[in-house]
């Protein structure tokens, strides 16, 4: 069993996951909006993972950065789905992806500008208020700035500040923003406010061209992203669990399993080896 | 409301792109780029719909489903926020509009319909309860008690009897599908009008065997009492081995 790092729970894992002696991972993260209001088949697997390992929960839906209103009814369910699979960690995207009252079921860049950052604090803090938890919100990956009149550092730092809440820091996302945006991502990670690290994310992406690469969570984490990580947990003043991303191309177990383990060896070099809750 | 007109604006504007592949003016973009988030948008909803609705992707030519993609995306405000759902929305989109497809293909909406209802069986919240007391045994006096995780679809074309592209206009008719889930997979069968009425007075009434037997043979006075009540036995059997009818409840353990 890792004692840091755990995987994102995929339909295409199945049952297998449970019987899995390849995958050991420490804790595993559900999507909610796969998993809500449903029952049958995949809620029994559901319940039995719950019951075998530690779950965390990564929202897709609740559109922090859209100019709608929040959604409070999917809010409800979300506070409920928490509470069936006995969930604390709920984290979300620093995106929108619902805008003239349509979901686009993908994570949209925000404008880094000084209104949107008081928009978005204002409704972190409804949320939290609403599920009684602080939640982690992530810097997702973008292929092009909209408007903006700020960094985006500057951007993530004041709402993170602002709102009180954690980060949730995607090493992937950092590496494909620096890459795409051409900044220096060393640079960009020490500039964030590192205190309040309290989960991160590491996957693999795809460069689609010279100057362009897609966070797809369909390939390996490669050698960059690893290292990029390292710099990054070595930095972090204490450990925090780490979540290995993988939603397409899904490859055997055992190929997962080897990412997971590299994570893991970079965690115990960086982190002392008591268990992070 | 902390967004300003422009924010929320540039932002619309996106999103609008993002369906309708027409840019309005939005500031600071790198050149290009936007396109990759239509294409990303466009194909998690084009995956979506093609793993929904496999039977209506075989039917239909290629350039059709395009079509059908292309204008649900430019013209519908997907409402669920689980993407699950989203085929739903795409099966009343169709429904709604599309009427050269439906003059087409008559009996497209029915095939929607069809694979519609085998997700949403699979994927439903749990309805029945715990039931502990129930027998096997059948006596005249038990009642019947169903698995509540089912539905009948009314059809005017037998999409689920014949390969949805050997269906045409001369099967129109009326067919009555039984799609319940139980042992963790949607199942259906296909029902006579009698059936469709039996199961209404098994979920709607607390009749015993006996005497949903005698209903059945009040409401069909030209057929044999016999036969009747051998269709009827049959029935309840086969529904009972399939999960269907959870099992019986006696006398005694109603008291």
């Amino acid at each position: 069993m890792k004692q840091f790092v755990g995987i994102g729970y995929r339909k295409d894992f199945g049952e297998e996951f449970l019987q899995s002696e390849i995958l050991q991972p420490s804790f595993i993260e559900f999507a909610p909006e796969n998993w809500m209001n449903i029952g049958g088949y995949w809620k029994k697997v559901l319940k039995r993972l719950s019951e075998k390992y530690p779950v965390t929960a990564h929202g897709l839906s609740l559109s922090i950065g859209s100019p709608e209103e929040l959604d409070w009814n999917f809010l409800k369910q979300i506070k409920q789905f928490l509470l069936d699979y006995n969930i604390d960690v709920y984290s979300e995207h620093l995106s929108y992806s619902k805008c003239d009252n349509a979901h686009l079921y993908d994570l949209l860049p925000i404008p880094f500008r000084y209104d949107a950052v008081k928009h978005i604090v204002e409704r972190i803090k409804q949320v939290q208020d609403f599920l009684e938890r602080k939640i982690a919100m992530e810097i997702v990956s973008y292929y092009t700035p909209v408007a903006a009149e700020m960094s985006e550092v500057e951007f993530v730092n004041e709402i993170i500040n602002g709102s009180d809440c954690n980060l949730l820091l995607d090493v992937n996302n950092v590496y494909v923003n620096a890459f795409n945006h051409n900044y220096d991502a060393q640079s960009f990670i020490d500039q964030l406010p590192l205190d309040k690290v309290s989960y991160i994310h590491m996957a693999g992406h795809e460069k689609v061209s010279d100057d362009l690469i897609i966070d797809t969570h369909g390939q390996p984490i490669i050698d960059p992203v690893y290292k990029l990580f390292e710099y990054t947990i070595k930095k972090l003043e204490t450990p925090v669990p780490v979540l290995l991303e993988r939603d397409f191309n899904i490859p055997e177990f055992s190929e997962l399993a080897f990412e997971m383990n590299e994570l893991e060896r970079i965690c115990k070099k960086s982190w002392s080896l008591e268990y992070v809750s | 409301m902390y967004l300003s007109n422009y924010t929320e604006t540039q932002q619309n504007n996106f999103a609008s792109f993002c369906n309708t592949n027409i840019l309005k003016p939005i500031d600071g973009l790198t050149d290009n780029r936007i396109h990759h988030y239509r294409r990303l948008i466009y194909n998690i909803i084009d995956d979506s719909l093609r793993s929904a609705y496999p039977l209506t992707e075989d039917l239909l030519q290629e350039n059709e489903w395009k079509y059908l993609v292309d204008d649900f995306v430019a013209k519908h405000k997907s409402q669920s926020p689980q993407i699950w759902q989203m085929p739903y929305e795409f099966y009343q989109f169709v429904d709604e509009n599309e009427f050269e497809l439906k003059a087409k293909y008559p009996h497209l909406i029915d095939l929607f319909l069809f694979e519609w209802k085998e997700i949403e069986l699979y994927m439903m919240e749990d309805k029945n309860d715990e039931q502990s007391n129930l027998s096997i045994e059948i006596y005249n006096h038990s009642q019947v008690v169903v698995n509540r995780e089912y539905e009948i679809l009314q059809l005017s074309f037998p999409v689920h009897l014949k390969p949805s592209n050997t269906v045409s206009l001369e099967d129109k008719g009326v067919y009555y599908v039984l799609m319940f889930r139980a042992n963790d997979k949607v199942q259906f069968f296909d029902l006579s009008p009698f059936f469709v009425w039996l199961i209404y007075k098994i979920e709607n009434n607390n009749y015993s065997i006996e005497q949903l037997i005698k209903k059945s043979e009040e409401s069909n006075k030209n057929i044999n009492c016999k036969v009747i009540k051998e269709s009827f036995l049959k029935f309840i059997y086969t529904m009972h081995s399939k999960g269907f009818i959870l099992g019986f409840e006696n006398e005694s353990e109603i008291k």
